[in-house]
């Protein structure tokens, strides 16, 4: 072998240790995945008599307006924060203070995107959200 | 001077900045493990709670952990620059050097899980941004999310990250690079004291789950301030890591670029703690910018000593309440108070959500600290009644409803101040200035506006004013009278003495009423049957027929509306949403209230709704009071579109309605044929012709006076300088008219002499000395509310003075050579600015070219209410001649109401004299 091709015991040792560690990580990927995908999905219920303007359950926000219901994910779309407060008819965000009208739409950054609509469907008198 | 800075020094950092971290570090490690014995991962919030309210000694060692490792991370940071400052990076291998460099990163995440950790509402919005912003590392970043913060609301996986995976590692790396773990003893030693005097004195945070203001521990606060400002957060993640590179590189280049990138490092640095402060100090809810010295937050630097030796209460037998995932302390003492209407059962909200203060601590002062006695007033109406998962919807209505920003009021003033020309734009008493009107309105108006506080405990009374939630739906009963008797004794300041709660309800009486709404209009008082006087009670020496109000007016008995007499209060005509609002702004009140009287007194059945159409709002209110929907029916209101939650239809389309309060069911009666028989009359509101009379004051003078004392009834002050009202007569009579007349249509309502007034605008401040006085002669539409069940006959307004806007006075009907004409001799002296009776809307005139009528729409209070013009008046008072012979229940006179009343006058007989204008 050239000795210009020849690698050092040091630089054999380095690669051997990215061999050796790209299986676990795949084993750590694949483990982390079928669990994930093992999970339930989660649903919210909620008695059908939702007020009007901007309510809060938790992971979910309802918004109805003259009776059109429509309910979001109650993340954030900047960073994933919990949405729990109104004010002035809009959504806001405690975190870093974006707001969002009742229909989702950003009104004020850093959000710039929608709030997540969620489907829902009416079952004996309570709502039911696919979260 | 440089020893003596040296000692000082000295006494500050005592060995080296990594010897004294490591020390810290242990002390960390050590606190750990304590405190793991009364954490509970599976309610980590609560267990926390609890150990604040029962265990000053594990409060003890949640404080060294939390000191310790804050002084870990300070003392970590300050060893790393001093390596930079003397190049020690050079000194490192680079394996090792690379270690370091991860390392900190895993301080800053063993920092970041202990924050989490405590769960509560800062922590659990800290663990959604790490999540996000980890999720945003490409290739890998999901994967990394959920193997280092697990999912969901579940802290297991963070809990062993903090405890074993991260702590192993930095102690690995500690060993590899000082060789060891120990410190020095003396170093441990005395960093163990600072950390024991820091415990002791100052609490580790833990949100009250209340509060709206938002914030991560104080080393991201910068961060969280830098996010604000990033629509797409993962360049945060850039600046880390770029950091974090550089600092890697740094053995690796050259001397003098090592320099420059220290230096950036070092400039970061110190932006990055430009940001914190701003973050901390001048961020308030929602992230919006605050000042601390706004008053709302005085905690920053509130030291909390932990109480070990306080005399330890008893803990209820069945341990310390969990309330909405909440510890509250508030029960140990409070926890036999009743009184409580059962949706406010302090078992099910607990006493914080309404009254703040301290729910953590046992000790009483520091639990009441910060407290608020009365909650429900509109400052704090958000933080109480209105969160998140109480009322925050009807907070948000009341705050733009008319009780609260009193927009008409505003506006009327302004307007006959010379201070804006319109009367249909809004106005809020929030925003009043110092303007010769605003001050008016501070000196003699705004005193009702539901945001003024209510600031002394016990019940609403005649001289309630404002008190926000309060206003309306507090009540006492005997046995809380009794209660707050006994409080009263004790001066206010043993609580625990109260055991009976006053009740927050539905019950909303006319007395609620009453305190605001006895003056101005005095619709409560009219209700009642009580017109106001000019005596005093000392003038009276026979009180019978009198009533003497807690502010001492009096007042005389004329008759009571139909309504009261019948046992209707306030509350079973006026719904929730115009009480409180619906949400949008109005100018003035008759355009917020929609309750009509045609809506329960109908020939016709109205619109109705069952019971499953009916909104949230009416059907919590149904259900609180217990009534029975099956087989009901509800009306629907014709304005609002709104149902009347507590009338009903039955099978037999026989219409009642359920008294709020007394649960009293009243049947609705129909219309008399009179008032839907035929279209003569359709304009003519029901109230113009059912009220038996309204209250009615002839002219008023406003001075200003500089030396005499007076009172802002915004501020709730005295101070020197008032304007003054002196008023004339008080008077009680059948109203006069006018209409509302604008594209909707029109309208006969009645009037009152709203505003006949003269204002010395030059008195306030002497601003402009020698101006004319400003004098208004408008009137204002009223719903006076004395209905009378028999309508006002036909003389009533056709040939009443009053009722067609001239004033009183006698007006006559002559006839003389075969022609008839209207006289009027006015009771009062001409006024000398306008020439008009004082008490007249409009001049007894029917020449076309009298002034007066050129804007008819400029005499009222409203831009869309006026005076009869000269043609309606002569067609009214062309009828009032027909009456002066005919009577009113003739043939002649009820067919003219069948026939077109213009045809009609050409077949009358010579022998009728008509009127000649």
């Amino acid at each position: 072998m050239d000795k210009k091709n020849k690698i050092s015991r040091k630089e054999f040792l380095r690669y051997t240790w990215v061999v050796v560690a790209a299986p676990f990580i795949f084993i750590w990927g694949m483990s982390v995945k079928r669990y994930r995908e093992a999970g339930t999905k989660t649903q919210v219920r909620i008695a059908d008599d939702i007020p009007n303007g901007i309510s809060f359950y938790d992971e979910v926000v309802i918004s109805k307006q003259a009776g059109d219901i429509k309910a979001f994910s109650a993340h954030c779309t900047h960073l994933g924060c919990v949405i729990n407060n109104e004010e002035n008819g809009e959504m806001v965000c405690p975190c870093h203070g974006s707001r969002f009208d009742a229909n989702g739409k950003p009104t004020k950054g850093p959000a710039v995107e929608r709030l997540r609509q969620l489907r829902f469907e009416k079952q004996d008198g309570e709502i039911v959200i696919e979260v | 001077m440089a020893d003596n800075f040296k000692n000082i020094k000295s006494l500050i950092i005592y060995d080296t900045y990594g010897a004294i971290a490591s020390a810290a570090f242990l002390i960390c490690a050590v606190s750990g493990i304590f405190l793991a014995i009364p954490y509970d991962i599976s309610a980590p919030y609560e267990s926390i709670g609890e150990m604040l309210i029962v265990n000053p000694f594990a409060v003890f060692f949640r404080n060294a952990h939390y000191w310790s490792a804050q002084l870990f991370l300070v003392f970590t940071l300050l060893h790393i620059w001093d390596h930079l400052k003397q190049s020690g990076e050079k000194k490192v291998r680079p394996g090792v050097w690379l270690r370091l460099v991860i390392s900190v990163l895993v301080v800053f995440f063993v920092m970041i899980t202990g924050f989490i950790l405590k769960a509560d509402a800062d922590a659990l919005q800290a663990r959604q941004i790490m999540e996000s912003l980890i999720e945003k590392i490409p290739l890998i970043g999901d994967l990394l999310a959920f193997s280092l913060l697990g999912q969901g609301k579940d802290l297991q996986l963070i809990y062993v990250h903090h405890i074993a995976t991260a702590t192993i590692f930095l102690i690995v790396i500690i060993i590899e690079h000082s060789k060891t773990i120990w410190s020095k003893g003396a170093t441990f030693l005395y960093t163990l004291l600072i950390v024991s005097v820091l415990s002791f004195f100052f609490q580790s945070p833990l949100h009250d789950n209340m509060s709206q203001v938002m914030k991560g521990p104080w080393y991201f606060v910068g961060l969280q301030e830098i996010l604000h400002w990033l629509s797409s957060p993962g360049f945060s993640l850039v600046l880390v890591f770029s950091i974090l590179f550089i600092l890697y590189l740094l053995p690796r280049i050259s001397e003098r670029k090592s320099k420059i990138f220290k230096k950036l490092i070092l400039y970061t640095f110190y932006l990055y703690m430009g940001l914190t402060i701003i973050g901390y100090f001048f961020r308030g809810e929602n992230w919006e910018w605050r000042t601390p010295w706004d008053g709302k937050r005085t905690d920053y630097f509130d030291p909390k000593p932990i109480l070990f030796g306080q005399n330890y209460f008893e803990i209820p037998e069945n341990g310390i309440p969990t309330i909405n995932g909440r510890k509250e302390s508030c029960m140990i003492c409070h926890i036999d108070v009743e009184g409580f209407s059962p949706a406010h059962n302090p078992l099910a909200i607990g006493c914080v959500s309404c009254h703040g203060g301290d729910s953590f601590s046992a000790d009483k002062d520091r639990a009441h600290r910060n407290m608020t006695v009365i909650p429900g007033n509109l400052s704090d109406s958000k933080r109480s009644c209105g969160t998140t998962n109480c009322h925050p919807d009807i907070t948000e209505r009341v705050d733009r409803a008319l009780m609260n920003t009193l927009s008409g009021m505003i506006t009327v003033d302004h307007f006959v101040f010379g201070e804006s020309d319109s009367l249909s734009i809004l106005n809020d008493v929030h925003h009043l200035g110092n303007s010769a009107a605003d001050e008016h309105l501070k000196n003699l108006c705004v005193i009702c506006h539901l945001g003024n506080p209510k600031t002394e405990t016990g019940p609403i009374t005649e001289l309630s004013r404002g008190g926000g939630c309060n206003a309306c739906h507090l009540n006492y009963n005997e046995k809380a009278m009794l209660s707050h008797s006994l409080y009263q004794e004790n001066n206010g300041t043993d609580t625990a003495n109260q055991k009976i709660h006053p009740s927050l309800t539905l019950q909303v009486t006319n007395d609620h009423c009453f305190g605001c709404h006895s003056r101005s209009g005095r619709i409560s008082t009219n209700y009642e049957g009580w017109h106001e006087t000019q005596l005093t009670a000392d003038d009276i020496s026979d009180s019978s027929g009198f009533r003497v109000l807690e502010d001492e007016r009096v007042f005389t008995h004329l008759s009571e509306d139909v309504h009261h007499k019948a046992g209707l209060d306030c509350i079973d005509c006026h719904n929730s949403y115009e009480v409180m609002g619906d949400g949008k702004l109005y100018a003035h009140e008759e355009q917020q209230v929609k309750i009509k009287c045609e809506d329960c007194h109908f020939d016709k059945l109205p619109e109705t709704m069952g019971f499953s159409e009916l909104d949230n709002e009416s059907k919590l209110i149904f259900s609180l009071k217990g009534w029975n929907s099956e087989g009901r029916r509800f009306i629907k209101g014709g304005e609002s579109g709104i149902v009347l939650v507590n009338t009903f239809v039955n099978d037999m389309d026989s219409a009642f309605m359920i008294g709020k309060n007394s649960g009293n069911i009243f049947k609705l009666n129909a219309p008399s044929e009179k008032c839907t028989h035929n279209g003569v009359h359709e304009d003519v509101s029901c109230s113009a012709c059912h009220t038996a009379w309204a209250p009615r004051c002839i002219g008023c003078h406003n001075v200003y006076e500089p030396e005499t004392e007076g009172y802002d009834m915004f501020a709730n002050r005295f101070k020197k300088g008032t304007w003054v009202e002196y008023t004339g007569e008080y008077l009680a009579m059948a109203p006069t008219l006018g209409i509302f007349d604008d594209e909707t249509g029109r309208d006969v309502k009645p009037a009152v002499p709203g505003m006949i007034m003269t204002i010395d605008k030059s008195s306030y401040e002497n601003k402009e000395e020698g101006e004319p006085f400003l004098f208004h002669r408008l009137y204002a539409p009223a719903e006076p509310h004395t209905i009378i069940k028999e309508g006002r006959n036909c003389k009533s307004c056709h040939n009443n003075p009053v009722a067609l806007g001239y004033g009183e006075g006698e007006l006559d009907y002559l006839i003389s050579n075969q022609k008839g004409r209207w006289v009027f001799n006015s009771k009062y002296e001409n006024n000398m600015i306008d020439g008009l009776p004082e008490d007249a809307w409009i001049p007894f005139d029917f020449s076309d070219n009298t002034e007066y009528y050129k804007d008819i729409f400029s005499h009222s209070t409203r831009d869309n209410f006026r005076p009869f013009t000269i043609e309606e008046q002569k067609r009214m008072l062309t009828v009032g001649a027909c009456l002066t012979c005919h009577d009113e229940k003739s043939d002649i006179i009820l067919n003219s109401l069948i026939i077109d009343f213009k045809d009609y006058l050409g077949e009358v007989g010579t022998e009728c004299v008509l009127p000649d204008f």
